[in-house]
């Protein structure tokens, strides 16, 4: 179905998204591939990567800078043609952590976005099946957060099993 | 597919945590109509440890040992990425016999990796005889890591910047060995299994994952190329210095369960002979430095970083975010077998139980990776 379209390289990509969105997605400075993506274009240019033959999510992470008061989501898309990789950087505010669900165009980004939500609590709209994936269902707060507090002995004299 | 004649009733089916066929504590969540599953939900975390978590609170010498226990079958494959992950923050330069070091090792671990994937898949399918052969070659590959740095499994053989330990004359000796033993191996082993009549009854047309599926999924690794994608990190994006050496990538087609164990058989030859390219690219670099200049106390310089390798379950990724401290403001990795597995969900239904068993096993997991 692909192999029709033509490989796009980082060139082109470059210039697509500077055509279609153009204050929306900015080059990242000193880098040729990693661009500042506004929250709300993140799924038409996720979907125009895809049509242009970036098929591999290679991975969705986020990083939480506390002191901004911003969550920065991070995605690596790569290419299996070239071995390209393109990096989408997604910045959203702490008090209100959602952001666009990808699983309708790479089915890779569920439980990636899983991961993420159960990490970071950041709602994923549209995603299919939003639970926790490594923590168990009942957990409370979100781990890899900064302001997550640490909190040893909770589970100390509990029975595991009820 | 349901049979109307049969009657038969809707159950669910919990295998794992604690199950010999899961290759550690993964848990699969099925329902069942008579013998065909119906739907299957894979439940993950129970070797959750919060490495990620960890990490952060450590300087970043103080987190290598941990990338060790991610996918503990290949613990020096998980330094790489977090290594060069930082080196691209801090902008160091790697010695070309350090760089080769590396690669040397990576690749004999690699080769330990696929000798565990495949004798234990063979021995989820019944066959308990069959994983003690790959295992003998296992341990010749773990003699030359233990000769090299000192540690069979866990080595955090990879510095910041270069190698721990340079080759020596037990290395020499131990990889001799393992040369020697494998090709004779890898001749009886094919003998051994190939055309068995129940392996091949068990295998074939059984788990097919079509290209469009494996790419949609993120499949990488031998996973993905037995599915008909030719995509192989030290090949199409080089690392370390991959781009000197010239190896054939193995593909195959059919994408089933027989074509994922045909691939590992196939690229354990590309691994060996990329073992004695190495070795003999590495003898030219004799007394050269393994470790470029990096100061003792390590302040990363602010900033975000990806660096992805090819491992020996799939592509391994690495993201490293710093403030300039000298402990990370974030680590991720991208553990292959994690994003391996997601087409569980979608590739089990339809299938017998005992096919299930035979799906996770030709998936080579590992569960330290996809639970971080």
């Amino acid at each position: 179905m692909l192999n029709n379209v033509e490989i796009a390289g980082k060139q082109q990509v470059a210039a697509e998204f500077a055509a279609r969105f153009a204050d929306k997605i900015e080059l990242i400075e000193n880098t040729d591939s990693e661009y500042m993506v506004q929250a709300e274009v993140l799924l038409p240019a996720a979907e125009y990567l895809l049509s242009a033959g970036y098929e591999f999510l290679a991975d969705i992470t986020a990083v939480d800078y506390l002191a901004e008061g911003k969550f920065r989501l991070i995605y690596q898309v790569g290419n299996y043609q070239n071995g390209d990789l393109i990096t989408l950087k997604v910045e959203i505010s702490r008090e209100e952590p959602q952001v666009n669900s990808l699983c309708a165009v790479w089915k890779a980004a569920n439980w990636l976005e899983r991961e993420v939500y159960d990490m970071f609590g950041i709602e994923f709209a549209g995603h299919p099946d939003l639970r926790r994936i490594l923590m168990w269902d009942g957990f409370e707060g979100w781990p890899l957060r900064k302001d997550f507090v640490h909190q040893p002995t909770k589970y100390q004299g509990r029975r595991r099993l009820d | 597919m349901q049979n109307l004649n049969v009657n038969s009733e809707r159950y669910t089916l919990n295998m794992g945590p604690q199950h010999p066929s899961t290759h550690g504590v993964l848990r699969i969540v099925a329902d069942f109509d008579g013998e065909t599953c119906v739907s299957a939900d894979p439940q993950i975390g129970y070797l959750h440890r919060g490495m990620e978590k960890l990490l952060e609170s450590r300087t970043y010498v103080q987190g290598m040992p941990y990338t060790d226990r991610l996918d503990y079958l290949a613990g020096v494959n998980n330094n790489l990425p977090y290594a060069l992950a930082v080196e691209k923050l801090l902008g160091v330069e790697i010695p070309e016999r350090a760089s080769l070091l590396r690669m040397l090792s990576c690749e004999i671990m690699r080769l330990a990796s696929y000798m565990v994937g495949i004798g234990i898949y063979i021995m989820d399918l019944g066959a308990v005889s069959a994983v003690f052969y790959p295992y003998q070659q296992r341990e010749y590959a773990l003699e030359v890591m233990s000769a090299l740095c000192g540690a069979r499994m866990t080595q955090g053989y990879i510095r910041f910047g270069g190698v721990q330990a340079d080759w020596n004359e037990q290395c020499d000796a131990a990889l001799q060995k393992l040369l020697d033993e494998f090709p004779p191996f890898l001749e009886m082993y094919h003998k051994l299994v190939d055309e068995n009549e129940i392996f091949l009854h068990r295998t074939k047309g059984v788990g097919v994952v079509t290209a469009e599926q494996a790419k949609a999924y993120g499949l990488t690794g031998a996973n993905l190329r037995a599915s008909g994608v030719s995509y192989d990190l030290r090949r199409d994006a080089p690392y370390c210095l991959y781009d000197r050496f010239k190896f054939k990538v193995p593909v195959q087609q059919a994408g089933d369960c027989h074509a994922r164990y045909v691939q590992r058989m196939e690229e354990c030859e590309v691994i060996y002979q990329l073992i004695k390219d190495i070795y003999a690219a590495l003898k030219e670099t004799e007394g050269g430095e393994i470790m470029g200049k990096v100061p003792k106390v390590l302040r990363v310089p602010a900033g975000e970083a990806y660096a992805q390798t090819e491992n020996p379950k799939g592509i391994m990724g690495c993201m490293v975010a710093s403030d300039g401290k000298t402990n990370p403001l974030r680590v991720h990795f991208r553990r292959p077998s994690f994003d391996n597995i997601a087409i569980y969900s979608e590739l089990m239904p339809g299938h017998k139980m005992a096919d299930l068993v035979t799906i996770i096993a030709s998936f080579d997991i590992v569960l330290g990776e996809i639970d971080a």
